[in-house]
């Protein structure tokens, strides 16, 4: 075969190629979950929040509401969320008809689904001259003065103007306030910023700087109906959960209208702290409660590495008399491996957490790559802290997670690779912060019975 | 350009966008995520193309950098040695695809682009921001390097 046959072959060889056809809608998905992390979430307590991102992609609406015309609408837009649709199916819903404009555009805050922890917000904008705009929030006090101590974030993105749209603040650590002050920085995500078509290089370890141009800001005076932000049941309990090695002592639940907080503390004995614990409740009728899958899932303890808060599917509109706790899985980190030792030159570590492994530590351009094999269904294998010999605190700004290692290798099914970027890190050793070292699982799931209305439990 | 249209325009280029990977990495896999990289800059950066004419050429950049910097890790993993321009006979032993991994980027880039991907010399020109004439001069280099007959019009 000469060579203008072999050209021949390879150009039929590559027509027969099938490209990946998904590789647009990963991309989409990539940056609106960047834009998405890069939204400010204003915590005044410095704990751990986990926060799970997911797009509320409009999912086609079987409810019927229908006793209340105006609330069709409504409970369209909390499809996302089985406690939100519950409350607008009790009508659970406090009306707010605020409207401001600004030249073209218009922001309606229209109605509010308030508890003791959380405001759920609806709003819509209309414009003419912008088919779509997106929306940056803040939340201040009421006088606007300062930072509210709530974190918050939208539920959906892509919304069309003029149609209903939600964002959630949450007050993990404090009641809601009387009143809040809510700022709409408004941008338009297709404005083109400048005039130059330039190529973007580099190996893609930068973060990406967020900086839209707001074309309108609108505030607003949230005042809450008393009869709503009262809303929320504490029940405390010292009930033991036996999970393997390691006791959990289940110390109350909070039934707010928008979810149901589960409160655990591991026992003094246990040699591992509390990272993640999977569950689902069912109640004495036998209604199953699944913990939540987008917004604030998990919170921390302000003294140790636990996670000692886990949010459910709320049982507050099915005034429940017990229910019954059935736990699954969960994360432990080792007490005495807080930090994991690698030796960098040789790509060792002294102990790596359950199910992951040191794949390579490779220097370039300055700074070190850690890539670990891990467990595809796990978040991140390393917090964002680690440390030098001597004790100094780093952060890790980049990492990547895909199903290829650097050199190509793919991953075995069920695990993928993460590489994080140590920059400007002279030394050949570094103590990194697992996020856990152990997993438990049970064969059948662990249950123990919380009585709701038993004597020595109290409800505000 | 919104979302909508980077959609259109990078589903109309993205068999073309593939197989460029292909032969400049090699590797079907690398391809793979070499393109899902490229369309993620591209859409992260594509409020930037005030001038939609180009995305084209634009979106070809970026993944050309983007194989680029792969092809560079890879060369310090695995021995993929570029050839030198007078190893003439050590290309005419390599299988095609072989010979065009081992040319020299900016000759390899530009037979990728012509000869396979099918960009007009003005393309091609835009896309490595070289003159047309400095195109057209690694091109026949880079053919007489693989003994390839090919007009300079493009395609058999």
């Amino acid at each position: 075969m000469n060579r203008n046959e072999e050209y021949r072959q390879l150009l039929q060889e590559l027509d027969a190629l099938e490209a990946p056809k998904d590789c647009v809608a990963r991309a989409m998905r990539r940056e609106r979950r960047r834009k998405y992390l890069l939204r400010p979430v204003i915590s005044a307590a410095a704990v751990f929040v986990l926060f799970v991102a997911l797009v509320n992609l409009s999912s086609p609406v079987a409810y019927a509401c229908s006793r209340v015309p105006g609330l069709r609408e409504l409970a369209q837009a909390v499809t996302f969320s089985r406690s939100l649709t519950d409350a607008v199916d009790n009508d659970y819903v406090q009306p707010i008809n605020l409207s401001e404009t600004n030249g073209d555009i218009t922001v309606k805050v229209e109605y509010l689904i308030v508890d003791q922890r959380s405001v759920t917000v609806f709003y819509r904008i209309e414009s003419e001259c912008y088919p779509h705009l997106e929306v940056d929030p803040i939340v201040h006090s009421a006088d606007g003065t300062a930072p509210a101590p709530c974190s918050y974030g939208p539920n959906e993105w892509d919304v069309p103007n003029g149609e209903l749209r939600s964002l959630t603040i949450n007050f993990p650590y404090q009641d809601v306030p009387d009143a809040l002050q809510l700022v709409f920085h408004l941008y338009d995500p297709n404005h083109r910023q400048d005039e130059a078509p330039e190529p973007i290089s580099g190996s893609g370890w930068a973060d990406p700087v967020y900086d839209p141009e707001y074309v309108a800001d609108f505030t607003f005076l949230l005042e809450f109906d008393p009869y709503f932000t009262a809303q929320g049941k504490h029940f405390t309990f010292d009930e033991p959960l036996v999970l393997g090695d390691q006791t959990l002592h289940i110390t109350g639940v909070d039934v707010y209208p928008s979810y149901l907080n589960l409160t655990v503390v591991g026992d003094d004995n246990n040699s591992a702290w509390l990272r993640s614990l999977k569950f689902y409740l069912v109640t004495n009728r036998g209604e199953r409660f699944d913990m939540l899958s987008n917004g604030i899932v998990a919170t921390g303890s302000p003294d140790t590495p636990e996670m000692i808060g886990y949010r459910a599917d709320s049982t507050y509109f099915y005034r429940a008399k017990s229910i019954t706790l059935y736990a699954i899985s969960a994360e432990w980190l080792d007490k005495a491996h807080e930090t994991i030792h690698i030796d960098l030159n040789n790509a060792h570590a002294d102990t790596m957490p359950q199910g992951s492994s040191l794949y390579s530590c490779r220097r370039e351009d300055g700074r070190w790559i850690v890539t670990v094999l891990e467990r595809s269904d796990a978040a991140q294998t390393f917090m964002q802290d680690y440390f030098d010999a001597e004790g100094n605190r780093y952060e890790i700004h980049s990492w990547t997670s895909g199903q290829y290692a650097l050199d190509g290798v793919t991953a075995p099914e069920g695990f993928s690779y993460g590489s994080i970027a140590l920059n400007d890190y002279p030394y050949d050793e570094v103590w990194l912060t697992p996020r856990y070292t152990e997993l438990w699982t049970a064969e059948r799931p662990v249950s123990v019975t919380l009585e709701l209305d038993q004597a020595g439990n109290h409800s505000k | 350009m919104n979302w909508d249209e980077f959609a259109r325009r990078t589903e109309a280029i993205r068999s073309k966008l593939y197989k460029t990977a292909v032969l400049y990495l090699g590797d079907e896999a690398a391809a793979e995520e070499a393109l899902a990289e490229a369309v993620y800059k591209a859409l992260h950066g594509c409020k930037k193309l005030r001038q939609p004419e180009y995305f084209d050429t634009w979106i070809t950049r970026i993944l050309l950098n983007v194989c680029a910097d792969e092809h560079r890790r890879k060369k310090r993993l695995v021995e993929l040695d570029v050839l030198p321009e007078t190893a003439a006979e050590a290309f005419d032993a390599l299988p095609l695809r072989e010979a065009i991994a081992r040319l020299p980027q900016e000759l390899r880039e530009v037979v990728i682009l012509r000869y396979f991907s099918g960009y007009t010399l003005h393309e091609c020109a835009e896309i490595l921001h070289v003159p047309q004439g400095t195109v057209v001069t690694r091109q026949r280099r880079a053919l007489t390097l693989l003994r390839l007959e090919l007009g300079e019009e493009g395609r058999l």
